[in-house]
Order: C-alpha cells, then structure tokens, then sequence
C-alpha cells in the first residue's frame, strides 16, 4: 500500500478506460452477436433473408457425429500436448538451471519455435512428415525403424498434431519454469546439501514442489491456448484424414466458411464457447485467490 | 546446489543436446529445402551436401502477389502496434500506480481477453465487416488485432514501468506538470526500452495472425501468412517456393526474439503465484 497518495488514483481513470472500454467493445459486442445469429438461419449459400429459428440449430448439433466427433478431439489436443509440454518443459528447465558449460546456446534455441508463425511451424512439419520430402522417417529409419504413414491414418495423425503442439509449445513453458526456478531462494538449496541431500533428492523435494504453483498458472494459460489451436491442423492435416483431427472450433471454421452455414456454426461456436467457460471459471476463482503481481 | 554425480551431468547433457536438436533439425531442414532444386529436394536418401540455388527466392520474389502481402503484413503489423500502443501506454501509465487487488485485477482482465481463442469472434466480425464493408481492408485486421495486441503491450510494458519511481509523479506535480505532461515528457523517454519491447512483441502477434487475416482478407490485403498457403494450392504443392517463403516470413521475428527473448517472458513472470 502507497504511504502517501497526493495524486488521488481517480485522475488515473481516464488513463485506464479507454483500453477496457474498447476491449470490452471488441469482444463483447461479438459474441452477443454470435449468440444472435446461432438461432437465425443465415446461410451465405442461399439468397433467402435470416430468420429466427430457435433452437434449431442446436437440436441439429445434437444429431452430428462430425460435430460429436470433434469434442474428444479437442479434448485431446488439450489434454495429451498440454501434460506433454508440462513434464518436457519442466525437465528441460531443470538442464537449462544448471548452466552446464558450453549449454548457453540452448537458451537461443528455445526462442525460435516461440516466435516462428504457426503456419510456419505447421508448414515445417507438414514438410517433415511427407514421405521422401520430409525426414520424419528418414530419422527413423536410421534407427531401424519403419515409419508410418503419418498423414493418411487417423492416429497417426493425432499423434502427429500432439508432436507439432509440444514442438512449439514446450519451450514457452521451460523458459517460464526456468525463470521461476532462478527466483527460489538459496537457503533452501544450501539447507538440502547439509542434510545430505542427493542431487534428484533436491529436484524432486526442493525444486518440484517449489514450482507447483507456476506449473498450474502455465497449465491453466496452455490450456486454454491450446483449446484454439487452429493454424497447425489447418496446414499440417486440414482436419482430415475423414475429420479424424477436427476439433470443436476447426469444424466451426468449416461449417461457417466451407459450406457457409452462418447460423449453425455460431450455434458450434455458443458451445464452444462454454467449453471455455468450463475453463475459465475456476481457473479465475483459482488465479483471484492465488495469483500475486509484484508492485 | 548439491554436487551431481557424474552420470547425472552427462544424461543432462545428453537431454539438453538431443532437445536442442530436436526443435533445430526441422528449422534447418526447411533452410535446406528453400536452397535445393526440386530434383534435390525429393532426393533419397536426402541430399545434405548439393548445389545451392536462389531460384525459389527469386521466384517468389518475382510474384508480385507475394510482393503485396509483404507491404500488407508491413503496414498491417505496424498499424496495430501504433495503434495498440495509443491505448496500452496510457492503460499501463494508470496501473503502475495501482496497487494489491486493484492492480491485479486489472491484469488478470486483460490477460483473458488476450487468451480467449481468436475463433469466438471470427464469425461475427466476418458478417460484421460484410455489412460495414471492411472486408479486405487493413483498418479491419488492425482493429481485430487490437484485442491482442492491446494486452500483450501492457503485460510486456507493466513490469519496466512499474520500476520506474512513484515519486517521480510527485515531484512533477509539485513542479506544475499535468499528468499527460509527466506521461509524454518525463515518464515516457525512462520506459523506452520497454516501449520496444513491447512493440515487438505485439508485431510479432500481428505478423504471424492466421485465422483472421485469411477470413478478412481477399485480395488487396492478403498478408504473408495467408499468401503462402496459396503456394500448396491449384497446380500441386509448391515445396521449393513454400520454404522459401517460410524462411522469409520466419526471418524478421526469429531476428526479433533474440533481440527481445529477456523481454518475452517477463510480462509473465512479473506475476508472481502464491503457494
């Protein structure tokens, strides 16, 4: 808390509410549209006028196994990329935090795939995993393995979409860990080498549970992240083979640009948006209850 | 820190050398493919040692199509940083005097805008632009692009100006100054190097958007992001001119996150979570 405060905070509003203002309109103001135009039956394909039409819509969700098709996908592309990218990141963070010698230019490394377009990103691996073009399995079979054909079967696919998601994702989150990691105090490293503490013994009981609350923060911030991945499935598989790797909003992108079905893809959309909700509730009543910033 | 064993170093290093190669072996195979012919490319066992050649640079480079999306993504990923930054420098100005709750708060509002996925507002914004006729105009992506680049500002911004002196505030009220006059003449020049930061880190958004720069787009305003997937279009895929035309998209951000990387994580780390 400031001591003095001569400067009453309330000069500083018309600071701050223009960007809350505008970001309020721009996000706001859509997705009551969206809300709208689920119960129209706006088509870009058919000249007739919107109409109201209920629920409709939404009853015709409920008969769509492409749709129903595209919820496990999402929750897989959250669940497997995100655990992925949680326990590589977290062992990478742990190499990077010991300044090994000679190790320094891991560092550098780890900002190119944060930075490189996801369509970039997509394009790279949609070159790595064509036969002949890409090296995929070429690699593999150095090993002596056969590889498969990545992107013509179904979980194949899927594994490769979990492969780019951890590729570009994972040194995000060993940076965030490792400079979360350089903020714990030393007392606690110096008290484990008195107690005869093992080098994994202090990983596991120092560094670990230290880190937990920034490993949820990440967590919660690439789940949600994760559930608009788009631009990867978009080049890498195009939802196919057969919509085996559509998720939720990639069939809404379809369903509203492919066969232009405004309406029933804002209906995709409404749903998708409270799968987010699913989300964001209690990840705001955790954050409001544990997140600090410094001041 | 606890003496390791010596099978320990050697398996970190072993992990830390097969890690970096991992995320390096793609980036370098891509470089590779945009430098060989295409007899070269499809080559197997793979080439690694051949001729180069420039012709894929030069062809894309020949495309003026290609050519208009390097303006558009130029003037697209500028416009919203400048634009960004009227609201977000301002928006920070107010929240580095906030304190406790209210400063977190605010951040923490700000910080789910920007995660929302980009497709709940894809829809409305294509039937919006339709009927207000900002389809296919760089002002329109500049606007959607305000809701991310808006935040990022702030988050990157925050943390620099937060170590910028309260009493600095005082003392120029004391002298008289407004306090757009202690923002723009006194507070401004100290958090410059923030102001880059951030404003690279907003282009960066900017410069790699996907989805909404190929749903807003047509034609006059078709950005790099958009325009290479037109190479894996009608006449087959074109390996030689997409690589090359990843490699040219990818330069200008990968050369600006080595120049920012100390900046990209601290709008994140700033905030601290409590046990």
């Amino acid at each position: 808390m400031a001591a003095y405060e001569p400067i009453p905070q309330r000069a500083y509003f018309k600071y701050l509410s223009p960007s809350i203002i505008v970001l309020l309109l721009l996000t706001v103001l859509p997705v009551l549209f969206t809300l709208y135009l689920s119960t129209s039956s706006l088509s870009f394909a058919s000249p007739r006028p919107e109409r109201f039409i209920g629920l409709r819509n939404y009853s015709r969700l409920l008969d769509d196994a492409r749709f129903l098709q595209s919820i496990p996908v999402s929750a897989l592309f959250i669940v497997a990329p995100v655990a992925l990218q949680l326990v590589l990141g977290f062992v990478i963070a742990v190499v990077m935090n010991e300044r090994l010698p000679g190790m320094r230019w891991l560092r550098y490394v780890l900002v190119a795939p944060m930075v490189i377009p996801p369509i970039v990103t997509g394009l790279t691996w949609r070159v790595m995993f064509t036969p002949k073009l890409g090296s995929v399995n070429y690699f593999l079979s150095l090993l002596g393995l056969d590889g498969p054909s990545w992107l013509t079967d179904a979980n194949w696919a899927l594994t490769a979409i979990v492969i780019v998601a951890v590729w570009g994702w994972t040194p995000f989150v060993a940076l965030m860990f490792l400079a979360a990691m350089q903020s714990f105090p030393d007392e606690l490293y110096e008290a484990a080498v008195i107690d005869g503490a093992t080098w994994v013994q202090t990983v596991r009981h120092v560094t670990l549970p230290l880190l937990k609350p920034t490993v949820t923060f990440i967590g919660i911030l690439r789940t949600m992240e994760a559930l608009g991945i788009f631009p990867i499935i978009y080049i890498v598989t195009a939802g196919g083979p057969a919509a085996a790797t559509e998720t939720v909003n990639f069939y809404a992108y379809v369903s509203g640009f492919s066969y232009l079905k405004v309406g029933y893809a804002s209906a995709i959309i409404v749903v998708f948006f409270f799968m987010l909700l699913l989300i964001i509730g209690p990840t705001m009543r955790y954050l409001l209850r544990n997140f600090q910033v410094a001041s | 820190m606890t003496r390791r064993s010596k099978i320990t170093t050697f398996s970190l290093y072993v992990i830390g050398v097969i890690y970096g190669l991992a995320i390096l072996v793609p980036i370098a195979w891509i470089l590779l493919l945009a430098l060989k012919n295409t007899l070269d490319a499809f080559a197997y066992p793979p080439l690694f040692i051949f001729e180069p050649t420039f012709e894929h640079f030069r062809a894309i480079f020949q495309d003026s199509e290609f050519r208009l999306a390097f303006a558009n993504s130029v003037i697209i990923a500028t416009g919203s940083v400048a634009l960004a930054m009227l609201f977000a420098i301002p928006a920070t100005f107010a929240i580095t005097i906030m304190r406790g709750r209210a400063r977190r708060n605010s951040l923490l509002t700000i910080l789910l805008i920007r995660m929302v996925p980009g497709m709940i507002y894809l829809l409305p914004y294509f039937v919006f632009y339709s009927r207000l006729d900002l389809l296919d105009t760089h002002i329109g992506l500049i606007i959607i692009y305000l809701i991310f680049c808006v935040p990022l500002i702030i988050w990157t911004l925050t943390p620099v100006w937060g170590a910028v002196p309260l009493e600095l505030r005082e003392s120029g009220m004391i002298d008289g100054a407004s306090l757009w006059q202690i923002l723009y003449l006194i507070e401004l020049p100290l958090v410059r190097i923030g102001i880059i930061a951030s404003g690279i880190v907003a282009f960066i958004f900017a410069w790699n958007e996907f989805l909404f720069a190929l749903v807003i787009t047509r034609k006059k305003t078709v950005t790099l992001p958009v325009i290479i997937t037109r190479y894996m279009g009608y006449e087959g895929y074109e390996w030689g001119k997409i690589s090359a035309a990843a490699v040219v998209i990818m330069l200008p951000v990968v050369v600006f996150g080595f120049l920012i990387q100390r900046y990209m994580i601290t709008g994140l780390t700033a905030g601290a979570v409590k046990g």
